[in-house]
């Protein structure tokens, strides 16, 4: 071929096939545009880096025998070759085999993608919350399956029987890992935990990703809850690890984290109990020796002792007493008498009113008596019950009644009973 | 017993607010500051703290509450190591 001579557009494009279809690459580049299998008889979408794209074809047979979940950001390990359309004067990589790419790439993008956080405070160790001493309310983030939830529940079980524990469910691993894991810690936040549990068995790097997603990230960031990590085996460390208040080295670690030991609590219980006991004793045999001090004083071993300072106050008080009496009576005798004399003559006065008041008082009363009716030959009639019989209604022929005179009472019995139109 | 916090019925008070009251009674018994009738109002107070803790440690079965998603039974092939 020489450079003298002209071409048309499709020999150009005919000689750029032919240069390029020859080989066959292996090419790194994080996955993009993906829209999933769709109908086609190809599967398409995006490889890129940081300058470049590159538009990728895989037929959708060998799509389907590759056994790989693509999502957009994924880095891939892509083996194909190119293929031009002269048509369109375009190009793009037809894939044969594809794999997530090896682990010292994750490894980087990871590394890079926490430098990021770190620059955004995420890990900042002021943003560490303190983990509570007795929870009340453990929450568990994990995968619904496996063995690792009953591990935490047993290892909670076995220390810390007291607290509650609620679980949250969550995907772990697939493209909507990431998201699942987020909202779970989310509910879980909500929820009024106590502290959180964001656990994972072990697995390989790859598997541990959604770990160090930024969306598992921001929601440990902005959880109000204390959340201890504990994510695969040491030494797989996730993003999350970074992020959470605490890191425990695994799903059982992070579980003894924030559960006391309940044995350790018995000895601890058992020597409070005892230190108590003691405090009391202490303080018993401290009364009890100050009681015994106090009974050896001579005040209380001789009661004379005791009685003989009061007994000094006493005579010497009488005497002040003896002494300042008949100063007192001299002195209040003139204004005595003439109190006295006072009172008398107070008293007497008063005594005459009374006295008439009394008198009159008397003869009224005498006028209402009805004894006075009687002098003058009026009679009361009784039942023989005592009481006054005012109408013959009341009697019944041969009823004994009391005929009460001024002087004396007639037994009489009722012979006949006339009644008369009354008198009033 | 003069604070009335120091009043509440054991059973209503969580694990932590039992046994930070108990620390504060031992201490206050050790400081041994107390009146001798005060101090045994708050030994009887701490044996009955103590006694209400050790029954809740000693209550085995722990509370699971599952607010997202069932938790699968152990022994599942499949999703062993998730």
């Amino acid at each position: 071929m020489q450079e003298s001579q002209s071409l048309s557009v499709s020999q150009a494009l005919q000689v750029a096939k032919n240069q390029l279809e020859g080989f066959t690459l292996r090419i790194v580049g994080e996955v993009s545009g993906y829209k999933g299998v769709g109908n086609y008889a190809g599967v398409y979408f995006s490889l890129t880096d940081k300058d470049s794209t590159l538009n990728c074809l895989v037929w959708r047979s060998i799509f389907e025998s590759l056994d790989i979940e693509l999502y957009d950001g994924m880095l891939v390990e892509a083996v194909g070759k190119f293929n031009v359309f002269p048509k369109k004067g375009t190009l793009s990589f037809s894939i044969s085999h594809m794999q997530p790419a090896g682990e010292g790439l994750l490894r980087a993008a990871v590394a890079e993608r926490l430098a990021k956080l770190q620059r955004e405070g995420l890990t900042d160790s002021s943003l560490k919350k303190p983990l509570p001493e007795f929870p009340e309310k453990i929450g568990v983030v994990t995968s619904p399956q496996g063995k690792v939830i009953h591990d935490v529940i047993r290892t909670l079980n076995r220390r810390y029987p007291v607290a509650e524990v609620l679980f949250f469910g969550t995907k772990v691993e697939g493209v909507d890992a990431p998201e699942s894991i987020a909202h779970a810690l989310d509910v879980a936040d909500a929820a009024g935990c106590d502290v959180i549990l964001l656990v994972r068995g072990g697995g390989s790097y790859e598997d541990l990703l959604p770990f160090s997603s930024e969306e598992v990230a921001y929601s440990i960031a902005r959880a109000q809850t204390p959340i201890v990590s504990g994510v695969g085996h040491e030494p797989d460390v996730t993003i999350a690890d970074y992020v959470a208040d605490v890191r425990a080295s695994t799903p059982t670690g992070a579980a003894e984290l924030v559960s006391p030991s309940s044995a350790e609590l018995v000895g601890l219980l058992n020597s409070y109990r005892m230190s108590c006991a003691r405090a009391l004793k202490t303080q018993l045999n401290q009364q009890r020796h100050r009681l015994a001090v106090l009974e050896a004083r001579n005040v209380l071993s001789d009661p004379r002792y005791l009685l003989s300072v009061p007994a000094q106050n006493i005579d010497h008080l009488k005497r002040r007493l003896d002494a300042a009496l008949p100063q007192l009576l001299v002195r209040n005798n003139h204004q005595y008498s003439v109190l006295r004399s006072r009172m008398v003559s107070v008293g007497k006065s008063m005594l005459t009113k009374s006295e008439y008041q009394v008198a009159r008082g008397a003869s009224r009363l005498e006028d209402l008596s009805p004894l006075k009716i009687l002098t003058r030959g009026y009679a009361a009639v009784f039942d023989e019950k005592g009481k006054v019989i005012s109408s013959v209604d009341n009697v019944a022929i041969d009823e004994a009644i009391d005929v009460k005179l001024l002087d004396g009472t007639l037994k009489c019995k009722v012979s006949t009973i006339e009644k008369s139109g009354g008198l009033s | 017993m003069t604070d009335e916090a120091h009043n509440s019925p054991v059973e209503e008070m969580s694990f932590g607010e039992s046994i930070k009251e108990l620390e504060g009674i031992v201490a206050l018994l050790e400081g041994g500051q107390l009146e001798l009738e005060e101090s045994l109002a708050r030994y009887e107070r701490g044996v009955t703290l103590i006694r209400s803790l050790q029954e809740k440690l000693s209550s085995a079965e722990q509370k699971v509450t599952t607010l997202l998603g069932e938790i699968e039974p152990e022994n599942n092939p499949e999703a062993e190591e998730l």
